[in-house]
């Protein structure tokens, strides 16, 4: 039935796309809007799964049970916020703002430092292709910075065409290769071969 | 070779990080604290954008697609200020939606920093919010939009709003212009979008990210796809609104300027390391 199911919606979103038939269309609108539908109930479901999964490991006092309880009570503590007030409303808006936004973008920075570290540690010459691999870094690095073209006025010319050619000639048949490859598990999906999105059945 | 030479050119191949993690530390927060204002040149991408959206007759609508997470905020946040700045500034209609959980709040948080009081709500722009579904629902938009949203994000029927009244679909909208991480955005808008309703597209995306548009561009699919902080700064300086993005420049150059450096000094301290203890 899955399968059926898969088969048909697919088939009539590949024909809505392709052909201006007016049946088609409203057709296709219409499981459109089923899918907004299902999409919404989806992040209800998230939110349950969530409760299940930390709950279970409060009641159990698993590894880091007061985080999973934390994790639950800023969760529901927005929700009843963000239905109750409504999401424009300040308080909501502060604790977005303070308890979410600046402090996921303060670790977020602090990926920085270990980029930082990193980039001394990893970016050895040891041949041929890794002195080629720092040398276009660098001109790149320097083009998306004002201070490259200070430095020489070349420094974004060779950087754009590093970025302009080489680098999206490559990503062209990357795409390619990937948008292939994605036909093909479409097809496949389609068809009913490819059967991981229905989940895994226990064996009896 | 001594003991002492040894011992130097092995600390230059392997630098303590806390004296690199101190020296970002200085470099950018001096940067920060005291620019030095480095001279911006205008890329040909960035100019292209700004003349698009400066050459939009008047009454044009324009949907302004925030598809930036809360990760992607410190890059595409400047650049999104300033799109939507300009967009302001200009005689233009704009409807403002996302199609990622983040967009609603960060909808909100960028037009808190754009002066909006020349402009009516409901005639002039609307926020609609988060609209969940994803590409089906950016799909579903393009032809029939009171079929994925019936309210704004305040809550007013959308039937009630003069300016949804002229908007149909794709077919209504002038541009697209998608700060974008991530997906749903650029490519999703250039399949459900531009391919069935040659709607043009401006999007931008974090600068490690723009090779994979740039085939795009050039098969006209998109008008410009601009790598976010840079092209943040340029912007502001066309629009003559400073903000964010030429403040993070001097920092960045820097920042740069300084990995380069490092990651010279480490190659000099291994490269010599290695020559000498061969000839021994």
């Amino acid at each position: 039935m899955p399968l059926a199911i898969s088969f048909v919606v697919g088939i009539l979103m590949i024909a809505n796309y392709f052909t201006t038939s007016t049946l088609l269309k409203d057709v296709a609108r219409n499981a459109q809007t089923w899918v907004v539908i299902i999409s919404t109930i989806a992040l209800a479901l998230g939110v349950a799964n969530l409760t299940v999964l930390h709950g279970r490991n409060i009641r159990s006092k698993g590894s880091n049970w007061y985080l999973s309880s934390w994790l639950l009570f800023i969760m529901y503590l927005t929700i009843v916020l963000g239905v109750g007030l409504s999401t424009s409303n300040a308080f909501f808006r502060l604790i977005y703002d303070n308890l979410y936004l600046n402090p996921y973008n303060a670790v977020v920075t602090l990926l920085c430092f270990s980029t930082f570290a990193a980039g001394y540690r990893a970016f050895r010459i040891r041949s041929f292709e890794t002195l080629a691999f720092l040398v276009c870094a660098a001109f790149v690095m320097l083009t998306l910075a004002p201070i490259g073209e200070i430095l020489w006025d070349g420094i974004p010319v060779i950087g754009s065409w590093i970025m302009n050619i080489p680098s999206v000639g490559s990503m062209r048949g990357l795409m390619f290769g990937a948008a292939v490859g994605l036909i093909a598990v479409g097809i496949k999906t389609l068809l009913g071969i490819e059967r991981g999105w229905l989940g895994r059945r226990e064996k009896a | 070779m001594s003991a002492g030479q040894k011992s130097f050119l092995k600390r230059l191949a392997d630098l303590d990080r806390r004296l690199i993690y101190v020296s970002l530390i200085v470099i950018v927060g001096l940067m920060t604290v005291a620019p030095i204002g480095l001279p911006l040149k205008i890329s040909g991408a960035t100019r292209l954008a700004y003349e698009t959206v400066e050459k939009l007759p008047s009454g044009s609508i324009v949907l302004f697609s925030l598809d930036v997470d809360i990760m992607g905020w410190l890059q595409g946040g400047p650049q999104a200020i300033a799109f939507l700045q300009h967009l302001f500034s200009r005689p233009v209609r704009v409807v403002l939606i996302g199609w990622r959980p983040d967009s609603e709040m960060l909808i909100l948080k960028t037009l808190s920093k754009v002066d909006s009081e020349q402009k009516n709500y409901g005639t002039d722009y609307v926020n609609l919010g988060y609209v969940a579904g994803g590409e089906t629902a950016m799909s579903a938009f393009a032809t029939n939009p009171s079929s994925v949203l019936r309210t704004d994000y305040y809550g007013t029927a959308i039937t009630n709003i003069p300016l949804m009244q002229d908007v149909k679909g794709a077919k209504s909208i002038s541009l697209v212009i998608n700060p974008n991480t991530g997906s749903p955005g650029a490519v999703e808008f250039i399949r459900q979008w531009r391919i069935p309703f040659g709607v043009p597209i401006i999007t931008s995306q974090p600068p490690m990210t723009v090779p994979e548009f740039t085939p795009h561009v050039q098969a006209g699919n998109l008008i410009a796809a601009l790598p976010a902080i840079r092209s943040s700064a340029e912007y502001e300086l066309l629009i003559r609104k400073p903000g964010l993005g030429i403040a993070a420049q001097d920092a960045v150059s820097l920042g740069s300027l300084a990995l380069l450096v490092y990651i010279v000094i480490g190659n000099i301290g291994g490269f010599l390391m290695k020559r000498k203890e061969a000839r021994q």
